[in-house]
């Protein structure tokens, strides 16, 4: 890979590129599924792929090939060259990154990870199916499934960048569906890591088995405003496309931000800081480095309220002539986009999750969002429904509830922030405990 | 040169020899470009291919599937050694083993071709539709400070073999394009954009009326700005032909999925024949629609698709098979089985999802409403099929007043029960049109077309806040 990369620069400059990248990345998975109780299919998967950026006279282009041989390599340097004449001119990028000393990340490889047994995974599968079912006699079909993957990510470029990566993940999953008096539930809960030892089937599978009763016999709730308690799946899934997209630099600068012109002020309340650290160690976002081979860094995104950056890459940075915060992210099949590393909620009242649902005194707790990725991203506009569901009343949960919504605006959202629980965990970026949002309309 | 359709037959029949009682072997082949064109310049472009194998075997009744796109003959073969070696262990572990439902073996070669295809329509003339549409945007009013326009074409050859004698070649190509724009006025913000697909070449652009367009998209969105906050709770709401098809592909497409009713995981299961919602109220997925969205001949396990009962006046008439649901359920595969690409296996999905058209004009849906909503166009939905909620959301909405439509309501989404929804449909209109989609499902995003009449739901859930 990294000979045909050097192939890359090296045809590029030849044809007249002043400068040339290539990205490549190269990843291998395996993932087990079960289905109605029964392990029902093994996949494996292997996929490389190396994309081109070029700056031939000022403008930028790129192409990639899934194919990796010099001819396909060729090709793609060609028309990431016609590409860049088609774009002509950019009027704000200079140059791609320039080499820097990179400070490694800790805990992005474990060589358990990739090395685990076929045999284990089955065993874990068949192990969660088993604790689930054992559970309770009114669970009735359990899904599961156990992903193991590696992925290496390949930066070189004619500013001398030569840098890889080498990362491993591995998770779990169980779902769960129970039946009672002709009436169906579902609960389920999942874990990743990057080390696979830290995996905890027991834990998983209960945890998926006890949702899943507790959310039998729901009961509807009035519209009414009250509290709500989003868990980390339910923060994490309504971040993303809100706060998180608005957050993107290119967004700012394109104007699909409701960011703009927000730096140093108040966004949310005094007691929230929101921390982006791509060297937190065992994080599931954690590189050395961007994808454009930047070092990583911690920098605060709201301190006391207050936003203190947006995320860049080093073309948003240098059109505005700023630091690059090393955001760049990007698939080899494209050019690179802008997300965060792991992106980390803090809350200067942090409270235990029981202690915090004792201060309720009328409000709902849901674990998941169901259709978040409606939100509008440009206004941070959602009217989402809420998905497992509990009622909760003079400092205690009561009962599930059947169907509940609701309607608002991100920043709205981000400025009725009041606690957050300790119940913390990484959410794909996100890394949060359950947030409490006073004085929310559900509709039920 | 070998032939592609060779190496894929080698393959199977070493899978077969290796211990499986089925295989199938996938070769795609895809071109591709992505441009996005925001205000004055290219700002995302891509262009490229990717080709690849996918292979899925079937061994002491489990399944095991590999994908790869270093496509190096022996080591594929190893690996299928290793994937049928495991496929026979964990066949060990089940009870219940799968077996598919018969078909028929099919040979044949479906070639699409477009005037335009989109291998070979230039570069500079998809840019310079692009560049157009955003430059009409951004002249119309000084309130637009975004205009951004998308487009991704995709022209794929895929060619699929099975151990029991299917041969399937197919190209089909795909024009995908849209415009977003943001409005922006004492110090609020709206946004609002249109998608467009059609599964042809180029040509299909030249259907549009780049002016038209582009004034559609900014009115809407300056009206937008005007808009107030949704009322919370339940109401009387009209949701309009875009809507109506997120509508039933949510509420109800999903939880007639084949695999989810035979892993016991849908609220839809065992109830074949009953009846769940309102006479008025007629469904099918319909893989067979000319130029349809999500239209397909065979799906990817080879299976010649058709046009699919879903409902018929209120009662449950079918579901969407493949082959291993198929068999599990007593029914036919109705050619549901269908993968991303070639590095998924294929799961059963919907093609073109819609409600049949009524008796009712338009207008008179709105007549009897005192207070209610009035949804419009669709950024799409989700559904947990389990537990029969759902949601879907408007891109653009307003109030309905004494019959009359009024002010315009900020992003606002419905939600539902799917056992009781379908019943809560009092009015269905006469007139009908269909809408491109991208659906997901475990980790996989196909074409799905969604459409059907205007229809009134009595009873919904809206999701705003007041």
């Amino acid at each position: 890979m990294k000979d045909l990369m050097r192939y890359a620069l090296k045809i590029g400059e030849k044809l007249g590129a002043s400068q040339v990248e290539a990205f490549g990345s190269y990843s291998i998975s395996r993932d087990i599924e079960a289905e109605k109780n029964e392990i029902k299919i093994a996949t494996s998967k292997t996929f490389r792929a190396v994309g081109i950026r070029v700056i031939y006279e000022g403008g930028i282009g790129f192409s990639y090939t899934a194919t990796l041989d010099k001819e396909s390599i060729e090709k793609a340097v060609k028309e990431a060259i016609k590409v860049a004449k088609l774009r002509g001119k950019d009027p704000y990028y200079i140059s791609f990154p320039d080499k820097e000393a990179i400070q490694k990340a800790q805990g992005i490889f474990y060589k358990e990870t990739s090395e685990t047994p076929l045999e284990t995974m089955v065993q874990d599968i068949l192990d969660m199916i088993k604790i689930t079912l054992d559970y309770d006699k009114r669970i009735t079909s359990v899904g599961a499934g156990y992903s193991i993957g590696v992925a290496t990510k390949y930066i070189t470029n004619s500013l001398g960048i030569d840098l890889e990566e080498k990362y491993a993940s591995s998770s779990i999953g169980v779902y769960a569906v129970a039946e009672e008096n002709n009436q169906m539930t579902s609960g389920y809960e999942f874990q990743a890591e990057r080390n696979v030892k830290k995996l905890d089937i027991q834990k998983v599978a209960l945890e998926a088995a006890k949702m899943t009763i507790k959310l039998l016999n729901p009961q509807k709730i009035e519209t009414r405003k009250m509290h709500v308690l989003l868990k980390p799946l339910a923060v994490a899934s309504l971040l993303g496309p809100t706060l998180i997209n608005s957050l993107r630099a290119d967004n700012v600068q394109e104007k699909r931000s409701f960011l703009i012109g927000k730096l140093n002020s108040k966004i949310s309340t005094d007691e929230l800081n929101i921390v982006d650290n791509a060297l937190l160690p065992d994080g599931l976002s954690s590189r050395s480095f961007d994808d454009e081979g930047v070092p990583s860094k911690k920098i605060y995104i709201i301190k006391n309220g207050v936003l203190k950056s947006y995320l860049h890459n080093s073309y948003t940075a240098q059109r505005e002539k700023i630091e690059n915060t090393a955001h760049a992210s990007r698939r080899a099949l494209s050019e690179p986009s802008i997300s965060p590393s792991n992106f980390i909620i803090e809350h200067k009242n942090e409270k235990e999750i029981d202690d915090l649902i004792s201060e309720i005194d009328k409000g709902v707790i849901a674990n998941s969002l169901i259709g978040a990725h409606t939100a509008n991203p440009v206004t941070g506009e959602f009217s989402v429904a809420l998905g497992e569901v509990f009622y909760i009343e003079s400092g205690e949960i009561k009962y599930p509830v059947k169907q509940a919504m609701i309607g608002s605006n991100a920043l709205e959202m981000l400025g009725k922030i009041d606690m957050l629980g300790k119940d913390k965990r990484q959410i794909g970026s996100v890394f949060t405990g359950t947030l409490s949002f006073a004085e929310i309309t559900v509709s039920g | 040169m070998i032939r592609v359709e060779d190496v894929l037959i080698k393959i199977v029949e070493n899978a077969i020899k290796f211990g499986a009682e089925y295989a199938d072997a996938r070769y795609e082949k895809i071109f591709s470009t992505t441009i996005m064109y925001s205000n004055d310049r290219i700002e995302r472009i891509s262009t490229g291919i990717n080709e690849g194998i996918g292979i899925r075997v079937l061994a002491n009744g489990a399944f095991s599937f590999l994908s790869t796109n270093v496509i190096d003959v022996n080591s594929i073969l190893q690996q299928i050694k290793d994937s049928v070696k495991s496929a026979i262990s964990f066949g060990e572990k089940r009870k219940d083993k799968i077996k598919l439902a018969a078909t028929k073996t099919v040979k044949d070669k479906v070639i699409i071709k477009p005037k335009y295809p989109p291998e070979e329509y230039p570069l500079e003339n998809k840019v310079s539709f692009l560049k157009d549409l955003v430059s009409i945007s951004r002249e119309k009013d000084k309130r637009i400070v975004n205009a951004t326009s998308l487009i991704t074409d995709i022209s794929k050859y895929k060619v699929l073999i099975t151990s029991e004698g299917t041969e399937i070649i197919y190209k089909q190509p795909r024009v995908y394009f849209g415009l977003d724009v943001v409005a922006f006025e004492a110090g609020r913000s709206s946004w609002f954009g249109i998608r467009k697909a059609s599964p042809t070449g180029y040509e299909y652009i030249k259907n549009f009326d780049t002016e038209v367009l582009s004034n559609e998209v900014v009115q809407k969105a300056l009206k937008m700005l005007k808009a107030k906050p949704a009322p919370a709770g339940r109401f009387t709401v009209v949701v309009d032909n875009a809507l109506t098809g997120v509508f039933i592909h949510e509420a109800f497409g999903h939880a007639c999925e084949g695999d989810a009713i035979a892993a016991g995981e849908s609220i839809l299961k065992g109830r074949l024949g009953e009846k769940i919602g309102s006479e008025l109220v007629t469904v099918y997925d319909d893989s067979t629609l000319h130029e349809g969205w999500g239209s397909l001949k065979y799906d990817d396990e080879g299976v010649p698709t058709q046009k699919r009962v879903l409902v018929e006046k209120g009662y449950l008439k079918g579901y969407i098979t493949n082959r291993e649901s198929a068999y599990k359920l007593n029914l036919s595969p109705n050619g549901g089985g269908r993968a991303q690409s070639y590095n998924h296996p294929p799961i059963v999905r919907m093609s073109n999802t819609y409600i049949v058209p009524g008796d009712y004009s338009k207008e008179e849906l709105f007549e009897d409403i005192k207070y209610g909503v009035y949804l419009l166009g669709s950024r799409g939905g989700q559904v947990d099929i389990s537990k029969g909620t759902f949601q879907f959301n408007a891109k653009e909405a307003y109030l309905i007043e004494n019959g009359e439509i009024t002010t315009p309501l900020l992003d606002v989404s419905l939600s539902g029960y799917t056992l009781e929804i379908l019943s809560n449909v009092d009015a269905v209109s006469k007139d009908f049109d269909m809408w491109p989609g991208f659906c997901g499902k475990s980790g996989q995003s196909v074409p799905a077309g969604t459409g059907g009449p205007h229809i009134r739901i009595k009873n919904a859930i809206v999701g705003g806040r007041r």
